[in-house]
């Protein structure tokens, strides 16, 4: 039996093995996630005061973009009629959000997070983060998922929680 | 100073002495005059340890500037679970054995701090690691005893989180630490293996081994916190003091000056593995 097809193969796996995840995560990601609903839950002194749902607030385009640096691909934001996500907040005074988009991209090697951010602050110098925790992984059009984002109060303790539940409508988010 | 630069030598020598081994028995192998014997596949679990001597220095800081607030003082990643698949290339005489492997493997393990307010942070700690060993060993009537080096290859995440009083946990950027903390790294390692067959084509395998991480520049970094800490949170009751001022940090600053220490990507292990053995492609002289 010869050893050389087993050794080319083992060389391959190992070589292949663990890299491009960032790829497979991104390409998770990518697509028009629609925001079904969202949860804003408010603390006071670790005790849930209240909590307001509302539903259909609209979408989220991630896109993945062929020759761009994972960090620059485009979050086109299409929210509903004076509607917008707490962790957004944060972006409101950036360059593009503006203009109805901002900046993504999910984990390196893990599934935990997805973040969004624009240039802003003085002399649009600043890069303003946002970064969601993804409770639950999807893996493909019509999956779900919930993004959550939290604030706290000047003692450290959660003052309010958002929880963002996103379906994945479109996946493919490639404009190849 | 002799000493270190000793050590340096007998390290470069000792990867040296390695990798040609690995080289010339994987060249060897690969050539169309070596038959292999029999090709073995195998799967094992164990529990291992993940040493982290700068992940200690961290620690030990991180409880000193906590410690009003700490109920659990943060440890070491003490003792972790692992899984590995592989195969092997065996070749035999009648008493003596070579085999030649590759496999892959996963380590997880966690280290923990618990805050007096029922909230706590957790360091996961993941290893991908992928690699070749050569190992040499007697062989008797239904057990073989092996000893083995080899150098692996793979990735490490410290995944560091929150976890609230009421059970949420959050990766986001609210509080300092949060993270996902990640660098490559490659290493070397030994091991002693005892075979027990127990049909012709199955056995069992028990494998001590050691392994310890190449270099002393390879750090973890992630790409939301590497550009600096919010300014916001020192002073506050979660950083009270500017971090680089007496603690280590878990990532090396994104932007110089580079002022340390901070926790390196640089591990050792000792680890026990007990696993089965499926001979996939038999001997075939023995047809």
């Amino acid at each position: 039996m010869k050893t050389r097809p087993f050794i080319c193969f083992a060389f391959i796996l190992v070589l292949t093995w663990g890299c491009k995840k960032e790829n497979r995560i991104r390409h998770e990601l990518s697509g028009t996630w629609e925001i079904e609903k969202s949860e804003i839950i408010t603390y006071s002194n670790g005790e849930i005061v209240s909590t307001i749902v509302t539903e259909d607030l609209g979408t989220l385009e991630l896109t993945d973009e062929k020759g761009t640096s994972p960090e620059y691909n485009n979050c086109y934001l299409g929210f509903a009629q004076g509607y917008q996500p707490l962790g957004f907040n944060q972006l409101n005074n950036t360059q593009t959000f503006q203009t109805g988009y901002c900046h993504w991209y999910g984990d390196l090697r893990a599934r935990d997070r997805v973040t969004f951010w624009a240039q802003g602050g003085f002399a649009l110098a600043d890069q303003i983060f946002v970064i969601y925790t993804r409770v639950k992984n999807a893996n493909g059009p019509g999956r779900k998922e919930q993004w959550m984002y939290l604030q706290l109060d000047p003692s450290g303790e959660i003052a309010t929680k958002e929880v963002l539940h996103m379906k994945l409508v479109d996946g493919n988010g490639s404009l190849d | 100073m002799d000493k270190v630069n000793g050590r340096k030598d007998n390290l470069k020598t000792m990867v040296k002495v390695i990798c040609s081994i690995m080289l010339v028995s994987l060249l060897l192998a690969g050539s169309s005059g070596l038959r292999a014997q029999e090709v073995h596949v195998w799967a094992s679990t164990g529990l291992s340890t993940a040493h982290n001597r700068s992940f200690a220095s961290f620690a030990k800081n991180f409880n000193r500037y906590a410690s009003a607030e700490i109920d659990k003082p943060l440890g070491g990643f003490g003792i972790g679970t692992a899984y590995n698949v592989g195969a092997s290339f065996d070749f035999h005489s009648d008493w003596f054995g070579v085999k030649l492997g590759f496999f892959a493997s996963n380590l997880g393990a966690n280290a923990k701090v618990g805050y007096q307010t029922s909230e706590s942070r957790v360091f996961e700690l993941h290893r991908h690691l992928a690699g070749f060993d050569l190992s040499y060993g007697l062989e008797f009537d239904r057990s073989a005893f092996y000893l083995g080096m080899g150098v692996q290859l793979g990735n490490t995440i410290i995944d560091s989180y929150f976890i609230y009083p009421d059970g949420t946990a959050s990766h986001g950027r609210e509080r300092p630490f949060n993270g996902i903390y990640q660098g490559l790294n490659m290493g070397r390692f030994f091991t002693a293996t005892y075979e027990q067959k127990l049909t012709d084509r199955f056995s069992l395998f028990a494998k001590l081994s050691y392994s310890g991480d190449f270099g002393k520049k390879a750090h973890l970094s992630d790409r939301n916190t590497s550009r600096g800490w919010t300014d916001g949170w020192v002073g506050s009751t979660m950083l009270p003091i500017k971090p680089a001022d007496y603690i280590a940090l878990l990532d090396k600053p994104f932007i110089p000056p580079y002022d340390g220490p901070w926790v390196m990507n640089k591990f050792s292990s000792l680890s026990l593995h007990i696993g089965i053995d499926f001979k996939l492609i038999n001997d075939p002289d023995q047809k």
